[in-house]
């Protein structure tokens, strides 16, 4: 059952268009120039219940346009969406008793209050019964562990404890989707382990259909069995996470720390991208080699301190997928 | 599926609202009590004025100090009303410009209901405690006259809050108007504190349709002192035209906003 | 060579250009406030006629409706070059520990201010004074300003200035005990409006309360060199000084003493 249906999604935006000259700047005031941006061109997809999906691309490429028009805040020019049997442009507020989500740079949670009186706000916005909601709510606090947070006002938590108060805000009244956009920004690597949990079980136990955007490689890594990208208003990839990784993932980078100086390098197959005396930084061609290999390589000849392996970022993945798409 | 909100639902919202507002205030207790005080002086300060100016000249045209009493009393109740239960509306231009109702479209509630009661000024409370004081002090003391008090309050209170939104929406269709509408919020809150006969001649014409300070201070203290139905009706009519002026320039703009056209919009 | 030359001239179109249309903003925002003070006068003239027509009186404690007028935008202008208030600067400073490191720098931080207090203000003062003289002059007609006036009063205006740059110092430093200077500001902004003869002239105020009046801080701030400038008076001239002088004495030492007892806060609790 498709609980998200988008045919042929557009969304052009006019921006007034000003150019340089007085004598432009005169003809502007009377007469303005309009340039046509389209910042969402030609959309299709459907999501089905209980999926955990990563929507992704860089920034301007009409992510947030997209989300905004499947929560209704904004129109489309053209084009069919359907969100729980909703059209969200005419039916807003009815959809709104049915979705959630969680925009990291606008918080949901009154500032200077304990979140339990937001929760308690909310249950009233969504006219929820009292009951219902005292034992959802119990059921949350347990499964986001922030029973000892819920009377502090929230200024003082850490970003992370926000954070999960805030997802645990955006579900008091039992969504059936929620949008999570960046979700772990800003947080430290418990944080976003923790936070990644709370995800992973509410979608698996709960089947909240889960709408996930993030620049955190290890958010879409570990969280998304689906993932699509868009740039420049189109999709360009639409399918399995694992086969992102498997298909775009070419290279990864191998730092490695040691307690004596390191002389030299001599890992075939891996390329040395940044040497100190204490550290060295390699990039293996992971088609070719294992990480297996030269770990060995490095514990066999030096005494290693610190480990610490990065993917290429995920822009530069999406870059070269675009630039593969290109071909 | 949902059924509509009902008025009642609203109404014990607003109160939620209300406290959401004061508690969160509240949290610097000190600020927040000295702002109420620091209101209430500020009041006492302009009766004190007036009181000054009345005693080296007891009548202006007709007009006592008992009637600078009554005006105070109706525009500070009036104004404590509107920022109590609607100071949000005063951010609208810029809640707009930064892209914060976002948030509010998200929740399934009525958008402007919302935007009203983002905020509430609790120096407000000060205020309304000062207007129902100084009504005291105009010597109306009368159950009908505090009634045509509180009603002659509640209904400019109306037109106040229309003429808020109308300017504020205007953002919606120009981007940021803050400023502008700044002033002219400061230039209506002028008008109504001065004695009211000493206007005359053809700047009144302006007053009474650019500014309706004519109904917001003018008329109701003309209807206190000297009660006539008709103008009642009038100021009554005025208020509910106003108010679906308001709306529906207020709708209009969220269509506009909806299809993101505003200029400064972020994509 | 010519083509050097044209593309300086551009250059320097295209600077003036910028600026132009920066200063056009700066423009409008100051012509929007100074409708404001238009808008003031012409309620000030239409309530001092009738007041003036309700007591029969051309002339009152010295004053024509004119003068009157005059005094008040005057009055209004030399107060509106005091914003944005010394006290919202202190309380920032002290709230920000800016204050703490200024300490350290070598020029006495009150001086440091002052000046930038009096340089603040002298540009919105003079458009200020200029719209408003020319909507006076509209709306009440001219009044007989003589040069004694205008130079003794300038003398009155900047003691008066700096008598409110003293007071408006002394409640931001009250940053240092109060979590929210503003309302003290507020009370100090509603002293100057009952008794600064911002609305109401001192001279217009019953007989019992004028002598009060005149003696308060309030009324010296910007009141009594408008009140001079518009009917010179020798006397009253060397009763506003003395006042003046007084109360300048007086907040000078409250600043510099509460000023001791704040740093010592600092220095105690760490800034």
């Amino acid at each position: 059952m498709n609980v998200i249906e988008v045919k042929n999604l557009k969304k052009e935006f006019q921006i007034k268009q000003k150019r340089a000259g007085l004598k432009n700047g005169l003809a502007f005031l009377l007469r303005p120039e309009y340039k046509n941006i389209k910042a969402v061109d030609d959309l299709s997809f459907s999501v089905s219940r209980g999926e955990l999906l990563a929507f992704i691309g860089p920034n301007g490429a009409g992510k947030s346009t997209t989300i905004k028009m499947l929560t209704g805040i904004l129109f489309p020019s053209s084009g069919h969406i359907n969100v729980l049997g909703f059209d969200p442009a005419k039916e807003r507020q009815k959809l709104a008793y049915n979705i959630g989500s969680v925009f990291g740079q606008k918080p949901q949670l009154w500032y200077h209050l304990p979140a339990i009186d937001t929760y308690n706000l909310l249950a009233r916005i969504y006219e929820l019964d009292q009951r219902e909601y005292k034992k959802h709510l119990a059921f949350l606090v347990e499964a986001f562990e922030i029973g000892d947070l819920l009377n502090t006002p929230v200024r003082k938590l850490s970003l992370g404890q926000r954070m999960r108060c805030e997802i645990a805000a955006s579900l008091i009244h039992k969504p059936k989707i929620i949008f999570l956009d960046e979700p772990t920004i800003g947080l430290d690597v418990v944080a976003k382990q923790h936070i990644r949990e709370v995800i992973k079980y509410l979608n698996e136990k709960e089947k909240v259909t889960i709408f996930l955007t993030s620049h955190d490689a290890g958010d879409i890594e570990s969280l998304a069995r689906r993932t699509i990208i868009v740039n420049f208003g189109k999709i360009i990839f639409d399918g399995p996470t694992e086969n992102l990784k498997k298909n775009y993932i070419k290279s990864k980078i191998v730092e490695l720390v040691t307690e004596d100086p390191i002389e030299d390098f001599n890992f075939q197959g891996g390329k040395i991208i940044e040497k100190g005396k204490f550290d060295i930084k390699v990039e293996l061609d992971i088609s070719k080699n294992s990480i297996d290999k030269l770990l060995s390589f490095a514990v066999e000849n030096f005494n290693i301190k610190d480990i610490n392996i990065f993917d290429p970022p995920l822009e530069e993945i999406i870059a070269d997928i675009y630039r593969a798409q290109k071909l | 599926m949902q059924k509509d909100t009902s008025l009642g639902t609203y109404l014990s919202l607003t109160w939620e609202m209300v406290k959401m507002n004061v508690l969160s205030a509240m949290e610097y207790r000190v600020s927040f009590a000295m702002q109420v005080i620091g209101m209430i002086v500020n009041d006492i300060g302009l009766v004190a004025l007036w009181f000054i100016f009345f005693e080296k000249f007891p009548e202006i045209r007709g007009w006592t100090f008992q009637d600078t009493a009554v005006l105070f009393a109706i525009t500070t109740v009036q104004f404590s009303i509107v920022m109590i239960l609607a100071n949000g509306s005063f951010r609208m231009a810029r809640m707009i410009a930064n892209g914060e109702i976002d948030n509010l479209l998200s929740l399934p509630k009525n958008v402007l209901w919302q935007i009203s009661l983002s905020k509430t000024e609790v120096s407000a409370f000060g205020d309304l405690l000062f207007g129902l004081v100084i009504y005291f002090f105009s010597g109306n003391l009368s159950f009908e006259s505090f009634g045509l008090f509180i009603l002659l309050s509640v209904i400019t209170a109306v037109i106040f809050f229309n003429f808020i939104v109308i300017t504020q929406s205007i953002a919606f269709f120009t981007g940021n108007f803050g400023e502008a509408a700044v002033q002219l919020f400061h230039a209506l809150l002028g008008f109504t504190l001065y004695p009211q006969t000493a206007f005359f001649g053809v700047p009144k014409v302006i007053t009474l349709t650019i500014l309706p300070a004519f109904f917001i201070a003018t008329l109701p203290v003309e209807i206190f002192r000297n009660f006539n139905i008709f103008s009642l009706g009038l100021m009554i009519a005025f208020a509910i035209i106003t108010f679906f002026i308001a709306i529906f320039i207020f709708k209009k703009g969220l269509e506009r906003y909806e299809s993101g056209n505003l200029i400064n919009i972020k994509i | 060579m010519n083509g050097v030359y044209a593309l300086k001239i551009i250059k320097y179109f295209e600077v003036a250009k910028i600026n132009y249309f920066n200063s056009l903003v700066y423009v409008i925002n100051a012509l929007s406030r100074s409708g404001v003070v238009v808008i003031r006068i012409w309620i000030f003239a239409q309530l001092y006629k009738i007041t003036y027509t309700a007591s029969g009186a051309e002339e009152i404690s010295g004053l024509t409706v004119a003068m009157v007028v005059w005094s008040l935008m005057m009055t209004q202008s030399f107060q509106s070059s005091g914003r944005p208030p010394v006290s919202e600067i202190i309380d920032e400073e002290v709230k920000s520990g800016a204050l703490a490191y200024s300490i350290n720098r070598p020029y006495s931080y009150i001086l440091f201010h002052l000046s930038g207090y009096m340089g603040r203000g002298t540009s919105s003062l003079f458009i200020n004074l200029l719209i408003g003289a020319a909507a006076s002059l509209i709306l009440v007609g001219p009044v007989k300003i003589t040069l004694f006036g205008i130079l003794f009063g300038a003398v009155l205006m900047i003691f008066g200035r700096l008598l409110d740059f003293l007071i408006s110092f002394i409640i931001g430093l009250a940053a240092f005990w109060i979590e929210d200077t503003t309302a003290i500001a507020w009370i100090y902004a509603k002293g100057q409006m009952v008794f600064g003869g911002i609305i109401l002239p001192i001279a217009l105020f019953p007989d019992y309360l004028q002598k009060i009046a005149e003696f308060l801080p309030f009324s010296q701030l910007f009141y009594s060199a408008a009140r001079l400038i518009v009917n010179f008076d020798m006397e009253l001239f060397q009763k506003f000084i003395l006042i003046q002088f007084f109360w300048i004495a007086v907040f000078s030492a409250l600043a510099y003493f509460i000023f001791k007892k704040g740093l010592k806060y600092v220095t105690i609790n760490g800034g």
